[in-house]
This record gives structure tokens, C-alpha cells and sequence, in this order.
């Protein structure tokens, strides 16, 4: 291991700081009744505050991983109005996860439909225009999940976007769109990544999470 | 695992104790003397006067030859270890020709010259508003005179020295000079008198927001720069869970996790494998519970049931901690012959080893008070005490798993390890650039961004 392992374990770590890191990863991914037990197992103060918008975030989230994007749509506009508007690549995200979800139940003429009413708008930007190719070109596969594009049918893309949909609603609710817990991932590996550039070949190896984490 | 590896655990937390005694500060940011005042010796040629309280200078009303600037710098260098130092002069007495300056200067400065005159010194001018670094001057900016407040400062995270006019930023600019550089005004005419404000009272820049806006520059740039490993948090936060014995709380957010990720199962080249966080899971949970209810005797009796290689031969580290838990615990229910007995009988025998010894004496400290609670060793008879020894029985126990590769991964979650790495690695970097700008800190990361 490249960490030099007695000078790292000198390194108190604050209780209170850790339960704020793990309070902060369950609010952001609304685990209600794990924060309601960790809160009660620890002492700690329960964020009143952030509850009731926890339970509305959930259930969009929910809506866009299980690929329920008009549902989604709904709700984010009713929660945060004008978000979708100020989140263009968002917006698009979500209703290409609608026009998916009808290529998938194979209602192809109303994906059609779909697509000409709402994405084809996005089509005059340039940045859209490659994406919308490969969610047309679905439209041309009698089995889609075959077609090369089939990772846009994909759970992990759908976790992606009901990720981004939640990031956006916390920054519009003045929330950190990063968990303190994703937020230290970071600030390892950057600092990492700075070593390495600092020390060059001589010092550490690039930061693997997974290597980190199984070391 | 080997009986070595196991004391070496104990090791680790006999020495976490220990730090609590010595009550260390948190950082070494606390170590850097800071400038609090003038220092008259820094002025030659007495072409400058500091008052009686050294916040002051003026220009000794003398008529001295124009060449003669009285420079006078702080009593100690700008600290290096923090993102931003600053410091700020107002403007008492513009005097005849108003030539003061403000800046900062190395400790090898020739103190007849105003800051900025020779290149390893900056200085911001009142009479022509321009900006000295070595003769180079840089384009005009407001000039100031008498009531005005003008503030300098250095940004270690963007390299820039800063300055500031009645509570606005006025300036930056790239900071070439290295080491230690030295708060210092300079006059030059008649009746020209400053007063220097090192932080006593308050500043008319708004240097907290400043600085935050500045940390939240940063922050971003972090955020846009690296994405997160998709479901990475996940494992952390669990392990974290199993390690610590939080049974309910983990059963709750399995069940969220099942319902986010049916298809993706908790990888486990993602980390240390389920069987390993999760091994002996019940009995370190049970043990912890005792250990906090202060069920000593239950304790030694359920290892003695569960594990007796670790209290076999009664003399490691681990019996040693569970041996002064129970004196301090009938300390605290006031048991004090009990006390005195269970002392002679069960701690004399680690008094005199070297590792214990002095431990061990804190302890039998609790005896001497009639209020042990308020006494430099009350720390004894806190919940965090019981923490302490809770977590060293919980490692001692992961360290019996024999499928533990890594003795390390006993002592602390992949949560905490990551925040030791992270502050590792940052201190490493911070030193390897001269030794300047803020670390990581945890607690003032988690202040600026996530607490209510």
C-alpha cells in the first residue's frame, strides 16, 4: 500500500463530524427511517427543517429511476418550479427517459409522437442534436435492448438521471447538491491526484476508490 | 490473527488514551505565532515613531531628508498555515506630502525604503494609488488619505496579495515572493500618522465573507473536477454501520437500499467483503452495550464465553482497559472501598510497566477528589471513556476474524480511514509547496457546507 499507514492512524477523527457526514448522506438520499433510527441511536439533533421536502424528493426520485418520467415531470414542476427550465440538459434527460420507456413497451407510434412534440425542439441546440440521434435511431430496432444504444435503457442510466434530477432540486432548495459523503470522495481524490502530479513517479499511484477500499 | 497483531491494536488504542491526556490541539494552524504589533526595532534611523500601544506610527516631525522613509514592519511574519491573512491601517494624519505606504516586506528588507521599493516587497502607495513590487509599478488605483481605511492581504490558495480601500477590494496580484513576508507601513513626510489594526477590532472588510466565498470557489471546482464513483457512498456509510454495532439503523436503510438497487447487489470488489464488516457482528454489539451501561464484570465474563484469547493471561491491553473501566465505574457509583480494593487487586500489577504505569495512575487519581468529576482526570468518568474501551474490545474482536488480511482494517471504518487519508494527503501537499495555505480540516469543511 503506498499510504504510509502510522501517520495516517495519528489522525483523530471527531465523532460528531462522522454522524454529520452520515446524516448528511441520508438526507440527501432521503432514507427517512434510517435517519429517524441513526438520530435516535447517536443523540444527535434531527433536522427538522429538511423532513417533509425529504418524503416530496423521494418520490421523485423514485418516479424517474423506475423510469416514470411524466410523473417526475409533474412533480418536479409542482416542487420546484422553473428548475426544468433553468436545467435544460435535465429536462431533456427526463423526457428522453419517458420516450424510452414507450420504445420499451414497444409503443413505438406513440414514441414517435412523443419525440416530435417534445424533444425535437432540443434539436436546434448542437449539443443535443448526437443525443437525439441515438434515441431516434432506437425507433428503428425491433428488439432496442439488442441496438447499441441499449445502455440508454439501462437501470444505471436511469439511476443517473434520477440522480441529477435530485442534485438539481437540492441546489434549488439552497441544499448542497453533494452529500458530505460524496464531497470527501472528492477531496481525496483530488488531493490524491495532486500528489501524484507533485511527487511524479516517485510518489503515490493514481487514487482508486476501490483499491482504497479494499486495502 | 496473531497475538502480536492484537496487542499492536491495543497498542493503538492505549495510545489514542493517552492523547486524550495530553489534550493536544487540534492543529498545528494553532502554532503560528500571529503579528499582533509594530515592532520598533524593525525601523532604522528612528525615521519613524511607533506609539506607546505599537498599533501607531507617525513620521517624526523632524524635517529628514526625503530619501528617508521611516518603514516600520509587524512582530511577527504573516502566518502561512490558513487561506487568507490580512491586516488593515487607517489613516490618522495625511501629513504634508501623504506618501504612505502599506504592504508587506521579507525580514531581510533595508527598512530606509518604503515597501514595494525593492523586488522581494509589495506596497500599495497613497500618493499616486500605484502598486510597488520592486520599482515595477502596476496602473493607478484610488489614492487615500487622512480617514481612510485600507486593508492588505495575502490569498495563499490563489497565490495573490490583495488590498483593500474603505471595506472594498481594490487589487490583486500574483504573490512571487516566498518564505515569511512581514506586515509593514511606511511614512515619509511630516506629521504622516497610521494606525494598524492586526485583527483586535473588527476590520471594515468583510474578510469572513470573503472568505467563504473563496472556500465555496474551491469547493466547486472540486465538485466540477472529479465525479463520485456511482453507489461508492453506499459501502462506506454501511461499513461504518457495521463496524460501530448500529443493528437497527443498518436493517433500515438495507431495506432503502433493496428498494434503489434491487439488481445491484453490494459488490464486494467494492471493498472489504460483507463477511468481514459484518463478522461477529451480534456479539460486538451485545459486548458494546455492556461496556456502555458500565456492565464490566459481564463484559470479562461474555469474552471469557466468546473469546477467551483476548483476556487469556490477563496482562494485554485490552484486560488492562476493562480492569481500570470497572475501578472507574464503581468510582462512579461511589463504591470507593470497592474501589480501593478492586485497585490493589487488579491494577498494582500493571502500575509498574512502563506502558501502563502512568495510565494506570490517572486512574487511582480519581481516589484522591472528593469531586473526581471536576479534576483534570473527570475525563475519566465521561461516556467517552466507556467509547474508547467499547471500540478497543470491538477491533480486539474484528481481529480474531481469520479471514482479516489487515490488522489495520480493524481499528477504523473505510469512513474514517478515508478522512485520515484525505488530511494525510493534504497536510503532504501543503508541505511540499512551501508550506502555505489551509489544509483539509474535517470539522471546517463539514462547518462551512453542512451544518444547519
Amino acid at each position: 500500500m503506498d499510504a504510509d499507514p502510522p501517520q495516517f492512524g495519528n489522525i483523530d477523527v471527531n465523532e460528531s463530524d462522522i454522524h454529520t457526514i452520515v446524516l448528511s448522506y441520508l438526507v440527501h438520499n432521503c432514507f427517512k427511517d434510517t435517519l429517524e433510527s441513526f438520530v435516535s441511536c447517536t443523540g444527535m439533533k434531527q433536522p427538522v427543517d429538511h423532513m417533509q421536502d425529504m418524503e416530496k424528493r423521494k418520490r421523485i426520485y423514485h418516479f424517474a429511476l423506475d423510469g416514470n418520467a411524466s410523473k417526475a415531470i409533474e412533480m418536479t414542476e409542482e416542487f420546484a418550479p422553473g428548475l426544468l427550465e433553468e436545467n435544460k440538459d435535465l429536462h431533456f434527460d427526463l423526457l428522453s427517459l419517458h420516450f424510452v420507456e414507450l420504445v420499451s413497451s414497444h409503443k413505438t407510434q406513440e414514441a414517435l409522437l412523443f419525440a416530435q412534440c417534445q424533444l425535437t425542439d432540443f434539436g436546434k441546440e448542437q449539443k443535443y442534436v448526437k443525443k437525439l440521434e441515438d434515441f431516434m435511431a432506437l425507433l428503428a430496432y425491433d428488439e432496442p435492448e439488442k441496438s447499441p444504444m441499449f445502455h440508454l435503457l439501462s437501470s444505471d442510466h436511469r439511476q443517473h438521471v434520477a440522480e441529477s434530477l435530485n442534485r438539481a432540486i437540492l441546489a434549488h432548495t439552497k441544499l448542497p447538491s453533494y452529500s458530505a459523503m460524496e464531497r470527501l470522495i472528492q477531496q481525496t481524490t483530488v488531493v490524491r491526484q495532486c500528489l501524484s502530479q507533485e511527487l511524479g513517479k516517485d510518489g503515490h499511484k493514481p487514487f482508486s476508490l476501490k483499491d482504497f477500499l479494499k486495502s | 490473527m496473531s497475538e502480536v497483531t492484537r496487542d499492536l491494536i491495543g497498542d493503538h488504542f492505549l495510545d489514542l488514551w493517552s492523547k486524550t491526556r495530553a489534550r493536544k490541539p487540534e492543529s498545528d494552524e494553532e502554532e503560528e505565532e500571529l503579528p499582533t504589533e509594530l515592532d520598533p526595532d524593525s525601523i532604522a534611523g528612528g525615521f519613524a515613531v511607533v506609539g506607546p500601544d505599537r498599533l501607531s506610527v507617525r513620521y517624526p516631525n523632524v524635517s529628514l531628508h526625503d530619501h528617508d522613509a521611516g518603514v516600520v514592519k509587524a512582530n511577527h511574519a504573516a502566518p502561512m498555515k490558513r487561506m487568507i491573512y490580512y491586516f488593515e491601517i487607517f489613516v490618522q494624519n495625511e501629513g504634508a506630502k501623504g506618501r504612505i505606504t502599506v504592504g508587506f516586506t521579507t525580514s531581510a528588507f533595508n527598512a530606509h525604503r518604503q515597501p514595494g521599493w525593492e523586488e522581494s516587497t509589495f506596497g500599495y502607495n497613497a500618493d499616486d494609488g500605484l502598486f510597488y513590487n520592486g520599482q515595477t509599478s502596476r496602473e493607478a488605483f484610488p489614492t487615500f488619505t487622512a480617514g481612510d481605511t485600507v486593508g492588505a492581504g495575502i490569498n495563499y490558495a490563489t497565490r495573490n496579495f490583495f488590498f483593500t480601500l474603505n471595506g472594498v477590494m481594490v487589487a490583486f496580484f500574483d504573490k512571487d515572493i516566498k518564505g515569511p513576508v512581514f506586515p509593514s507601513v511606511s511614512v515619509h513626510s511630516h506629521f504622516e500618522e497610521v494606525l494598524v489594526n492586526f485583527g483586535q477590532r473588527g476590520f471594515a472588510f468583510d474578510l469572513k465573507a470573503y472568505e467563504a466565498e473563496e472556500r465555496f470557489i474551491i469547493e466547486e471546482k472540486i465538485g466540477d473536477r472529479v465525479s463520485v464513483p456511482q453507489n461508492a457512498d453506499h459501502g462506506i456509510v454501511r461499513s461504518y454501520l457495521q463496524h460501530y454495532g448500529y443493528g437497527e439503523t443498518l436493517k433500515h436503510l438495507d431495506i432503502s437500499l433493496q428498494s434503489i438497487m434491487p439488481s445491484i447487489s453490494a459488490a464486494p470488489e467494492d471493498g472489504a467483503s460483507e463477511e468481514d464488516t459484518m463478522y461477529a457482528f451480534n456479539q460486538r454489539r451485545t459486548l458494546r452495550q455492556l461496556i456502555n451501561s458500565g456492565k464490566i464484570d459481564e463484559t470479562f465474563s461474555t469474552l471469557g464465553m466468546w473469546y477467551p484469547q483476548i483476556i487469556e493471561g490477563d496482562s494485554s491491553v485490552i484486560c488492562f482497559m476493562l480492569h481500570c473501566q470497572k475501578f472507574i465505574e464503581l468510582v462512579r457509583d461511589e463504591k470507593i472501598a470497592d474501589a480501593l480494593w478492586y485497585g490493589k487487586s487488579e491494577l498494582a500489577k500493571f502500575m509498574n510497566s512502563s506502558a501502563f504505569g502512568d495510565i494506570a495512575k490517572d486512574c487511582s487519581a480519581l481516589l484522591a477528589y472528593g469531586q473526581p468529576k471536576e479534576c483534570f482526570v473527570g475525563y475519566l468518568l465521561g461516556d467517552s471513556q466507556r467509547e474508547l474501551v467499547a471500540d478497543a474490545v470491538n477491533a480486539t474482536i474484528l481481529s480474531t476474524n481469520p479471514n482479516m488480511k489487515d490488522g489495520s482494517l480493524c481499528k477504523y471504518p473505510a469512513l474514517e480511514r478515508l478522512i485520515q487519508q484525505v488530511t494525510a494527503c493534504s497536510l503532504e501537499k501543503r508541505s511540499l509547496k512551501g508550506g502555505e495555505g489551509e489544509a483539509f480540516r474535517l470539522s471546517r469543511h463539514l462547518n462551512s457546507t453542512y451544518k444547519a
